[in-house]
């Protein structure tokens, strides 16, 4: 079943989602990030339970294929081995495919390759120059050089792979050009850097000087407004995805700020994994069926919490972090209506 | 400076309207006043300000799985105590744990720490309104309707649970209705029920709904305390709030709960209320009012009898952890192992979101054993002693400022951050003694004086005295 949203000449056609409620394997724990990787890849990183610590970074599809998963934690599985992320919040990864995840509380970047080997971590708490406090976003720039905002003092800096600190902006405040808690970020194709501004309810573009160029959203439940945004994507045509985490939707801009449209998520199908889930529960499949608004319950986003935009295969990828699902939505830029009165 | 009476009556009704305060918190609230403090506490803005983050924000960003614990209940109280710790609603807070006493409803059978959630912010949303709308919201509930059986109670197959519970422990108490009484609510309440929900597999828990199934509802005459009629649900409701019983059953539990601990509540009917004339006034204001529970708390914090009842009750479990950690200053911001501050009420006797039974707590002394009393005490000091958490700190440099030097104004400031706690001769001595050991304070050297400063806030919080609240 294909639901679009429509607004100004294109359309978001919801293609299917990925996941389900699993602490290892087919399935994810809390999704808090995603990147998309070539052929369909993508990478997700689990926000995992102060419960059942499963804390991991899963490879997988949009094919639904479970590829890997890596970083995971010890305990869980039987191990003394201390879990590897505290607070895993975000991923970025480079043109050879190394994913850097960001652990806000231990303040540290861990970078693995595409196997998913751990290859090297970096990282400093404090509030100088290349120091980490709260590290809640990360994303690499078109040089190979991985930016990283800090939640907890409002900082946005650039770092080598390697972890040497370059440049740097930012401080906290609710000032234009401030930050307050900021969480997601990205960097769009002509370089510009997206931040979610989390505690002030917008999210602001900057130059890679720190110069604030644009401000999307602001404080409210109405159209184009965000409460506490979490996540940012562009697209190559400009359009910015904006996840408005508790008014539990994607809201979409055009370059320029305006509102277009925005997405409250469309999940009403099952998906293989899903399947399998309630397949193998008898009793599961027969109360679904009692459900009698089944789709409509299903459907929506639970406080999202990142989106990315995969540009090869104009697909929005959107984190539905409480239902542990990925839902999928493809871009149609030269949208034409249908009839209207067929 | 206010002067210390002030700040003792200040800090009484802080750790009664709310989980205490910090010196600098009861300083700001005295210069605003003691009637208009319980102005701003009772009567809140409706709703939160959402410019910030509040508690719930917090705890969500950083730990996404205590939204929808569903089964797992640890990660629902680790929610609720941030909440209760962090909250800048200290009284909506409150009242939700009142509610929470009174209407027991507990993880052990509804296996959905969500609605436990949601049944948690039907208190916050209803808890300091209309008694009467609190009650219909209640047998709404979701969570209520599955813990007291009213999806089980059908036109042709009355169940009585819920009906019963209404009467016996949510509004009249025993001895006030017959057992047809019972019978005749049950039958009103039919149909009132939930929808069936997704299963938990795959994507995690969807909510119930309240549903009224009018096929399913009795729509023969009843004939309940007196009154004849087709009655529905809201029309018991009606009836029950009347009832002078009713009054009384609920302002002996805020007078249990906020001013001075009272017999057990199966006890109730042969035992008189610690202060009759106390419980005539609320009922008074709660009557006179139409239920409103602003009217008779207010009354209540103002009163004489209230502002004398320093000290007069122990501190539930759930307040010794909650004022604990808010005068500590250790849970400000989420982190790791959030787990531990919803498990620790129930080291101590309460496991909040899961209590014993629909009866709740027994209150007052029974919280105290041996087991429980090392629990309290050990918590409190681990967090009190803890000279690097930033509240310690705070009482630390306050000492230093205020040029605590002397064993004896060691002590003295202690009980005062401790919240202006009363001790015996007895305990002050023995204080004071082990103070002299130390000597006088040598703020030269910091690291020593501020771990003078921790044991010192540790042993009053082993006093029998700081087990009162």
């Amino acid at each position: 079943m294909a639901l679009e949203t429509v607004a100004g000449g294109r359309a978001w056609i919801y293609s299917h989602h990925v996941g389900r409620g699993s602490a290892a394997g087919e399935g994810f724990s809390t999704p808090v990030g995603v990147i998309p990787a070539k052929d369909g890849v993508l990478y997700v990183a689990n926000r995992g339970s102060d419960t059942n610590p499963n804390q991991r970074i899963s490879k997988v599809t949009v094919n639904h294929e479970f590829i890997t998963e890596f970083g995971k934690t010890g305990p869980t599985y039987g191990s003394t081995e201390e879990p590897h992320f505290a607070f895993l919040t975000s991923i970025a990864m480079d043109k050879d495919e190394n994913i850097y995840a960001a652990d806000e509380w231990k303040n540290l970047i861990s970078v693995f390759d595409s196997e998913g080997s751990l290859v090297r971590t970096w990282g400093e708490q404090g509030d100088g120059e290349g120091q980490l406090n709260g590290p809640s976003g990360v994303s690499m720039d078109a040089d190979g050089n991985l930016w990283v905002v800090n939640s907890l003092n409002s900082r946005v800096q650039k770092f080598s792979p390697e972890g040497k600190f370059l440049s740097g902006f930012g401080e906290k405040g609710s000032d234009p050009g401030q930050l307050d808690m900021p969480w997601g970020m990205t960097i769009d194709n002509n370089g510009d850097i997206f931040i979610a501004d989390w505690n002030n309810h917008r999210v602001q573009k900057f130059d890679t000087g720190g110069n604030l160029l644009a401000t999307f959203g602001y404080g409210g439940r109405g159209p184009g407004s965000l409460r506490h945004p979490t996540g940012v994507a562009v697209d190559g045509e400009g359009d910015v995805y904006v996840v408005d985490w508790m008014n539990e939707r994607v809201v979409i801009y055009n370059q320029d700020g305006n509102p277009l449209t925005y997405l409250k998520g469309d999940a009403v199908d099952v998906s293989p994994w899903a399947m399998k889930s309630i397949e193998a529960n008898p009793d599961m499949q027969r109360r679904r069926r009692q459900v009698y608004d089944l789709e409509d319950q299903q459907r929506p986003f639970r406080m999202p919490v990142a989106c990315a935009f995969d540009q090869d295969a104009n697909r929005l990828i959107v984190c539905d972090t409480q239902r542990n699902r990925l839902q999928i939505y493809e871009k149609d830029m030269n949208y034409q209506d249908p009839q209207f009165n067929l | 400076m206010a002067n210390k009476e002030k700040l003792a009556q200040m800090a009484h009704l802080m750790r009664r309207a709310g989980f205490g305060a910090s010196r600098e918190e009861l300083e700001e609230r005295v210069a605003k006043g003691y009637e208009a403090t319980v102005e701003e506490l009772v009567n809140l803005p409706a709703k939160r300000p959402e410019d910030k983050a509040g508690p719930f924000a917090m705890v969500t960003r950083y730990h996404p799985s205590t939204l929808l614990p569903g089964g797992v209940p640890t990660l629902g109280q680790a929610s609720w105590m941030y909440s209760m710790v962090n909250t800048d609603r200290p009284l909506e807070e409150k009242m939700a744990l009142f509610w929470h006493h009174v209407f027991a409803t507990g993880n052990s059978k509804v296996d959905n720490c969500d609605q436990l959630l949601e049944q948690l912010d039907m208190f916050r949303q209803y808890g300091l309104g209309n008694y009467r709308d609190m009650l219909v919201q209640l047998s709404k509930n979701p969570a209520m309707i599955f813990w007291l059986d009213n999806n089980e109670n059908h036109r042709d197959a009355v169940n009585e649970n819920w009906g019963r519970e209404l009467l016996e422990l949510f509004s009249m108490g025993v001895s006030n209705y017959t057992e047809v009484d019972v019978r005749e609510a049950s039958r009103a309440f039919t149909g009132w029920t939930i929808t069936p929900k997704i299963p938990r597999l795959p994507y995690g828990r969807f909510p119930w709904r309240f549903e009224y199934k009018e096929e399913d509802h009795d729509e023969g005459e009843k004939t309940f305390l007196g009154y004849t009629g087709n009655f529905n649900g809201e029309d018991i409701i009606d009836i029950v709030v009347k009832e002078p019983a009713t009054a009384r059953f609920i302002c002996r539990h805020l007078y249990n709960f906020f001013v001075a601990d009272e017999v057990q509540v199966p006890a109730w009917t042969i035992e008189p209320a610690r202060d009759e004339e106390a419980l005539d006034m609320m009922m008074t204001a709660f009557e006179e009012s139409g239920y409103e529970m602003t009217a008779v708390l207010s009354a209540m914090f103002n009163s004489d009898f209230f502002k004398n009842a320093r000290f007069a009750k122990i501190k539930s479990p759930a307040e010794v952890v909650a004022s604990t950690l808010r005068l500590s200053g250790s849970w400000d911001l989420p982190k790791p192992g959030i787990r531990d501050i919803g498990l620790q009420p129930g080291y101590m006797g309460q496991s909040i979101l899961d209590p014993p039974s629909v009866e709740g707590w027994y209150t007052g002394r029974e919280w105290i054993n041996s087991g429980s009393l090392l629990a309290r005490i050990n918590f409190v000091a681990d967090h009190v002693a803890d000279t690097s958490l930033p509240g310690v700190q705070s009482i630390i440099s306050d000492m230093k400022a205020a040029g605590v030097s002397s064993p004896e104004q060691l002590l003295e400031a202690s009980l005062e951050h401790m919240g202006y706690l009363e001790v015996s001769d007895e305990t002050r001595q023995q204080l004071l003694d082990h103070a002299k050991n130390g000597g006088d304070m040598d703020w030269g050297n910091e690291d020593d004086a501020g771990a003078r400063v921790g044991e010192m806030l540790a042993l009053v919080g082993a006093t029998t005295e700081y087990q009162f609240g």
